[in-house]
């Protein structure tokens, strides 16, 4: 039976007129029924579409009754199909009664003969109601069965799009000259691919919490062409690397629409991400923005690889690029465009594509919903353009991974600062507040006191004396939300960039340095 | 005589890492992106060992049978070589290292 079909009884009862009557019986109380002239017919339909078997005991020879039992015990799993049986009063012949030929089974249900309209229609309802429940079970199973597939191909295409990242930052890391220092090409790309790694975690997460409604949206009212400054800063490196040309259509007028920017930001970012990406060398791009018919249009069109037409309908699908033999070369998931479309989908926005076919360039067109009030300023999500001041600064590290600890503390005292490192909360807590720092960098996840705690001892103890950050590998607004509340003024998601530390350093000016200590 | 190598792998830097790898252990590379691309250059050279990521999204099957089962071929993959079907070539498992790929190829 499918999802949609109703079960229905299915009634054997040789003698006389009762198959007819009873059947008529049924339909009056809407109970879906058909009549079988005899039950080997039945048994074929055990497992596929019965929703009940209604049998007077006439029908039940000792042959057909070891038949029947035999079917019952080869149905599926999830299958028990009820059996009602219409005892007859008296039966001429001595043959054993139905009722210990089916031994232990026990959805069936004896109904003693003159049997009372209300009892047959009851007795058909409660098993088709029963049958229902199995139907439930065995599509749940399906559903099921259909995820764990899913999860399946989900881990294979992830352990091919992290291997070959990986495989190249393990063998660039290993060429290093005679003195064993890299040069500047392949640090560059382990950088790249770390980075790369770090954007398709970054969107798995996201897409995980898009999709599980765990994601939130601090919505308001911006001008959208402000957001494609953003943009356009973190993609620029990747259009200068690729020689790709981007042009910027701005409107005359600003469009205002009532979006959560750093979302917005994201959405604009993956599109020209993905537009730059599949450009080749000497390509360009074309970024449109515009007002039509109540909607801010942003328009993408590049000169790139294209799209061939059996794939325009699933591109955004995840996974979609995985399955493509040119997103797959270019290390693409199909994660992206995927979480695009999802994020849209939380703004009232949507998103399509149109490609006169591979090798003829692509356009993507974004749209959100116009806001009726005017756009209030986009607040900057980050201060990637702040420079340091150079000066130096006594900084505590407390981080329990050796590894981040030791090249945290490295990259620092390059910068020309005194900086103190402990591996866990409880140390954490001593050094900061005997040392008094300019800027305590603190992983949540710690042994001992976990991040938070030490953020909220230190400002006990402290006041607001010490500038606290977070750096975590739980970069959701939730999470930093968590952090600002526990006592920290920053919150900072791993891998930390030098140029984040940078930033905070140019951001909280340099209070009482003393000189390196450890 | 240096020994020729021809490198078939379609992710770009990981292209660069092996072709690094092996011009540092003083083989002459060539390496392309596709078994297509690999076919043309088999035409025009004989390599003594060919690197094929069998991985490829083109697909690889008929690439690789198409050598013979003495040949030295190198097969990189995302899959554990115990669950290989065949036995046939020297197989390596991404990510590896260097000293791994040079091993490869003392055996061969």
């Amino acid at each position: 039976m499918s999802s949609g079909d109703a079960p229905r009884v299915l009634i054997v009862a040789p003698i006389g007129r009762d198959a007819q009557l009873m059947c008529t019986h049924l339909k009056a109380a809407g109970i879906p029924c058909e009549v079988r002239p005899n039950v080997d017919t039945v048994c074929n339909e055990v497992n596929d579409g019965a929703g009940a078997l209604l049998f007077t005991e006439e029908a039940l020879s000792p042959e057909v009754t070891a038949r029947l039992a035999r079917i019952l015990d080869q149905q599926e799993p999830w299958s028990d199909v009820p059996l009602i049986i219409l005892m007859g009063e008296h039966l001429l012949d001595e043959r054993p009664r139905p009722m210990h030929a089916f031994g232990r089974r026990t959805n069936i249900t004896f109904v003693d003969r003159p049997v009372r309209i209300k009892s047959l229609v009851s007795a058909a309802q409660s098993a088709l109601r029963a049958r229902e429940r199995q139907y439930q079970i065995r599509d749940l199973m399906q559903t099921l069965e259909d995820r764990v597939h899913e999860r399946d191909r989900f881990l294979a295409i992830l352990g091919h799009e992290l291997r070959n990242p990986l495989g190249a930052i393990l063998l660039a890391s290993q060429m290093t000259d005679d003195d064993g220092k890299l040069d500047g090409e392949h640090a560059d790309l382990i950088e790249r691919q770390s980075k790369h790694l770090t954007r398709l975690v970054n969107d798995l997460l996201d897409l995980s919490r898009v999709v599980s409604g765990k994601i939130v949206l601090k919505k308001q009212v911006i001008d959208l062409t402000q957001v494609l400054n953003q943009s356009m800063e973190t993609v620029q490196q990747a259009a200068q690397r690729q020689s790709v040309t981007v042009e910027i259509r701005r409107p005359t007028g600003p469009l205002p629409v009532d979006v959560d920017p750093v979302r917005a930001d994201q959405i604009v970012t993956n599109v020209l991400t993905n537009a730059i990406k599949y450009t080749p060398e000497g390509g360009h791009v074309v970024v449109t923005f515009a007002e039509e018919e109540g909607q801010a249009v942003v328009r993408v069109k590049d000169d790139g690889v294209g799209i061939a037409p059996d794939r325009i309908g699933t591109i955004f699908e995840l996974f979609a690029q995985a399955e493509n033999a040119i997103g797959r070369a270019q290390g693409g998931m199909g994660i992206g465009l995927a979480l695009v479309r999802n994020l849209l989908h939380l703004h009232d926005g949507t998103i399509s594509a149109t490609s006169d076919g591979v090798g003829h360039g692509s356009e993507f067109t974004v749209t959100f919903p116009l806001a009726t009030q005017p756009a209030a300023p986009v607040v900057q999500h980050s201060a990637r353009l702040v420079k340091n001041d150079g000066q130096p600064r006594r900084i505590v590290i407390v981080e329990d991974n050796e590894d981040v600890r030791e090249l945290l503390r490295l990259k620092l005292r390059r910068l020309g600062h005194a900086v103190d490192a402990v591996a866990d909360g409880l140390e954490g807590v001593r050094t900061i507040v005997e040392i008094k720092p300019d800027l305590a960098l603190v992983d949540i996840g710690l042994p001992g006191l976990d991040g938070y705690e030490v953020a909220t001892q230190v400002r006990h103890s402290l006041g607001d004396g010490v500038v606290l950050v977070a750096v975590s590998g739980f970069g959701q607004p939730e999470d930093k939300r968590k952090a600002l509340d526990a006592g920290f003024n920053e919150h900072i998601t791993k891998p930390a960039d030098v140029s984040d530390i940078e930033n905070l350093l140019a951001r909280f000016p340099p209070k009482n340095v003393t000189g390196e200590v450890s | 005589m240096v020994p020729t190598v021809l490198v078939v792998e379609s992710y770009p830097d990981l292209r660069a890492g092996i072709v690094d790898a092996l011009q540092r252990n003083h083989f002459d590379c060539d390496a392309v992106a596709t078994p297509n691309a690999a076919t043309l250059k088999l035409r025009e050279h004989d390599y003594a060992y060919v690197v094929i990521d069998v991985d490829s999204p083109e697909g690889t099957d008929e690439f690789v049978s198409s050598f013979d089962a003495g040949a030295n071929v190198i097969l990189i993959s995302d899959a554990d070589p115990r669950d290989a079907r065949t036995n046939t070539f020297a197989m390596l498992r991404k990510p590896f290292s260097r000293d791994e790929l040079m091993a490869q190829f003392r055996r061969g």
